[in-house]
């Protein structure tokens, strides 16, 4: 008994000092040397001062949406706490502008540009670049949550508010608006069509070359590349010597982050070294021919361009436009105007009876007259040769002549059945010149 | 007995004792507090822009509603693609705002009827609110607390037709928040034209829509935005071009109906509000032409 009174003294005494030495543990000191606040207000002061620390101010290649958008380039100039002025490539206007931004506590420390700007050119939901994007304009933000400074380069780095893309502030060039009014005369370069609607990458590794058809999304400044075996998508953002490359494109262990635009050769290049090389060219043919104007002759097959779907279509090339423009110049004192171009093949089984129909819109009384180019055809190394057989009223053919010629025209036409359609689910095919591969209409299957 | 007094005695001095040194360690304890000062959060006056004063004198003070136009993520859906308004269209647009709606209102409701029944805030939002199917949103009445006006870009002040849609915006808003306060009789309202409410109100035109007896397309979305087209469509348009539209519907029935929404109308804001709608309208249709004018 006496023995048990012992050992409960001894716990009770070994108790009372484990109390003792707990509470010598301070566990409620900060672990932070100041408050939350204080920290806080002062990551704000840090970024207002990085902010205003370029006196060059700041460039931004954003990508809004890698994987279907390409990206914009920004400059920012912070002028003081408040104000800030900027502009950009989103379009043809480089005039600097000034607004209003702030440093705000968001989520986490984020620089918010509070009244209108460039940047917000991207978050207009009133502006997508194609109907696949209605409402939601082309993916922007405008308010960038601040993640600190790359010690290395000195870069300030931020994540998107909405979708936590990283975007890095770079300490712009004494002459970054010029680079960007330089890069967009580039991307003319790229985005030319009056050159030639085809495109195509040829990629050399290790001495083995392999040729891609190339289609770029002007809008999207998306590129999709792709051959018989692989296929890649990338966005692209242009600077004054090409363009850059994001995702990065890897081929064959070979990574290419941007091309240069070589001026003598008229190519973007991406020279990866040891022999390795990656060109992007103009040509007169498409690099991996279909064989799809077998497929449109089979009988009784229609294909329409009908204008007030397709004269926007990005396949309908401007060669194209410019001369349905000029058809239409020449019926417009007639109060007419060209609503349709249709190709009906093999009708009713007969090979030589075939159309090519021009439907003539009245802006009277909304009637339509329809000129009919008989024709035959002739299937020659891929291409759909079209040859005049008579017209339906041979004194309106001059009005259409303009599209009508290069339709008909002896080189042919090189036909392919695209992997997209424009507003309706039809298939759609386009018909291209051989002659002028500039020209390229674009037309809704209709069966 | 004498030494358990005395024993007492002893204790009452050491509890004196005792007492007497907490009071002084409670008093020391005191005397190391750390004094107060200033605040950690940023407490000091905002600067105010010109614009910001103009908006503090014409809508805070005058008519307790707070105008925002800086972007706050906090008040717009995030799930949009929306920004906010170029700085120099804020008060071009905000003085259309005072003179079409706030001084149409105070002159025929009293000085007072906007300041107590109003939306806290007007949030200003610089483009078009375009949904996913590729129609439009023209505004937000939030709770009654906050009216949200998009396309404040594209306001100009010189083209009636342009101002008239916008200031639609607000007329029709800013009618839900009466008939939020007060409501309006739905029941009798709804019974004029019952079977031609429709969720699909923008498969037809503004001119169907009249046939069957709206005032607008949108009118056949449900009763309570009928009501508040209705609004909108007499106050947008003077007395006369009110009537005009309603003699262009050929079908007689949708006239005599759309006559009987302008009469519960009517009714409503004589009974509920004091307000005599066709001066309200008069009034409206004059400060209109005053801001096309100058």
């Amino acid at each position: 008994m006496k023995n048990n009174k012992y050992i409960i003294n001894t716990i009770i005494v070994v108790l009372l000092s484990m109390f003792l030495v707990n509470c010598a543990d301070d566990d409620n000191a900060e672990v932070f040397d100041e408050s939350p606040a204080e920290r806080t207000n002062a990551q704000k002061q840090e970024l207002r001062t990085a902010l205003q620390s370029s006196d060059t101010g700041w460039k931004a290649v954003y990508f809004t949406s890698p994987g279907e958008l390409g990206g914009f380039t920004f400059f920012f100039n912070f002028l003081d706490d408040e104000t800030v002025e900027m502009t950009s490539d989103f379009d043809d206007d480089f005039t600097v502008t000034k607004s209003k931004y702030d440093v705000v506590l968001g989520s986490t420390i984020k620089l918010s540009f509070t009244t209108k700007n460039d940047i917000h050119k991207l978050s207009d939901s009133a502006n997508p670049p194609d109907s696949g994007l209605i409402g939601r304009g082309y993916l922007g933000d405008f308010e960038f949550l601040y993640y600190g400074i790359d010690e290395a380069t000195g870069d300030l780095i931020f994540r998107t508010n909405r979708t936590q893309e990283e975007v890095r502030f770079t300490k712009a060039t004494t002459n970054e608006v010029q680079n960007i009014i330089d890069s967009k005369a580039i991307a003319l370069e790229l985005t030319d069509s009056e050159k030639s609607v085809y495109q195509n990458v040829i990629v050399t590794i290790d001495g083995t070359t392999e040729v891609f058809d190339f289609s770029l999304n002007v809008n999207r400044r998306f590129i999709d590349i792709s051959n018989d075996s692989d296929s890649y998508s990338f966005g692209i953002a242009y600077n004054e010597l090409g363009f850059t490359v994001s995702p990065v494109l890897e081929i064959k262990g070979q990574e290419i982050s941007e091309f240069t635009y070589n001026v003598e050769a008229d190519k973007f290049i991406a020279d990866l070294g040891s022999g390795n090389m990656a060109e992007i060219a103009f040509l007169d043919a498409p690099s991996n021919p279909t064989d799809d104007n077998l497929v449109v002759v089979q009988p009784d097959n229609a294909y329409g361009y009908i204008d007030d779907f397709l004269f926007d279509a990005t396949s309908s090339s401007s060669n194209f436009r410019a001369l349905r423009n000029s058809v239409n110049e020449g019926l417009s004192p007639f109060d007419f105007s060209l609503s349709r171009v249709q190709f009906f093949f093999t009708i009713e089984g007969d090979e030589t009876f075939n159309v090519i129909q021009y439907l003539l819109l009245s802006a009277v009384d909304g009637s339509t007259i329809a000129l009919n180019h008989f024709v035959t055809f002739e299937n020659v190394d891929g291409k759909l040769i079209l040859t005049d057989d008579g017209w339906s009223d041979p004194s309106l053919a001059p009005f259409v002549e303009a599209i009508d010629n290069v339709l008909t025209n002896s080189e042919g036409l090189y036909i392919k059945q695209e992997n997209f359609t424009v507003r309706f689910p039809n298939t759609v095919f386009t018909f291209t010149s051989a002659a002028d591969p500039s020209f390229r209409m674009t037309t809704y299957a209709f069966q | 007995m004498n030494n358990i007094n005395n024993k007492y005695r002893r204790l009452g001095s050491a509890c004196v004792y005792i007492v007497a040194v907490i009071a002084i360690v409670i008093l020391a304890s005191c005397k190391q507090e750390d004094s107060f000062e200033g605040s950690d959060l940023d407490t000091s006056t905002p600067k105010l822009t010109a614009l910001d004063s103009y908006i503090r004198t014409n809508y805070v003070s005058k008519y307790n509603i707070d105008v925002l136009y800086r972007w706050n993520e906090n008040v717009v859906d995030n799930n949009r693609f929306l920004f906010p308004p170029i700085e120099e269209n804020v008060q071009p647009v905000l003085e259309v705002v005072e003179k079409i709606w706030l001084d149409s209102y105070s002159e025929v409701g009293g000085a007072d009827f906007v300041k107590l029944v109003a939306p806290r805030q007007l949030l200003l939002v610089g483009g078009r609110n375009f949904n996913r199917s590729g129609t439009i949103l023209l505004g937000l009445a939030e709770g009654g607390k906050r009216i949200t006006l998009f396309e404040t870009d594209l306001v100009d002040v010189s083209d009636r037709a342009n101002i008239t849609r916008f200031l639609s915006t607000i007329q029709h808003e800013y009618c839900h928040i009466l008939n939020q306060t007060i409501p309006f009789d739905e029941e009798g309202y709804g019974r004029i034209t019952p079977s031609e409410y429709t969720a699909q109100w923008f498969n037809t035109s503004i001119a169907e829509a009249r046939e069957l007896g709206f005032i607008s397309d949108y009118s056949r979305s449900s009763v309570v935005e009928d009501f508040a087209e209705m609004v909108n469509f007499m106050l947008i348009n003077s007395n006369e071009e009110f009537n005009t539209i309603i003699d262009g519907i050929s079908n007689i029935e949708a006239r005599e109906s759309i006559r009987s929404k302008e009469a519960i109308v009517a009714d409503y804001f004589d009974k509920q509000w004091d307000i005599d709608i066709y001066e309200l309208q008069e009034v409206t249709a004059r400060n209109t032409q005053e801001v096309i004018n100058n």
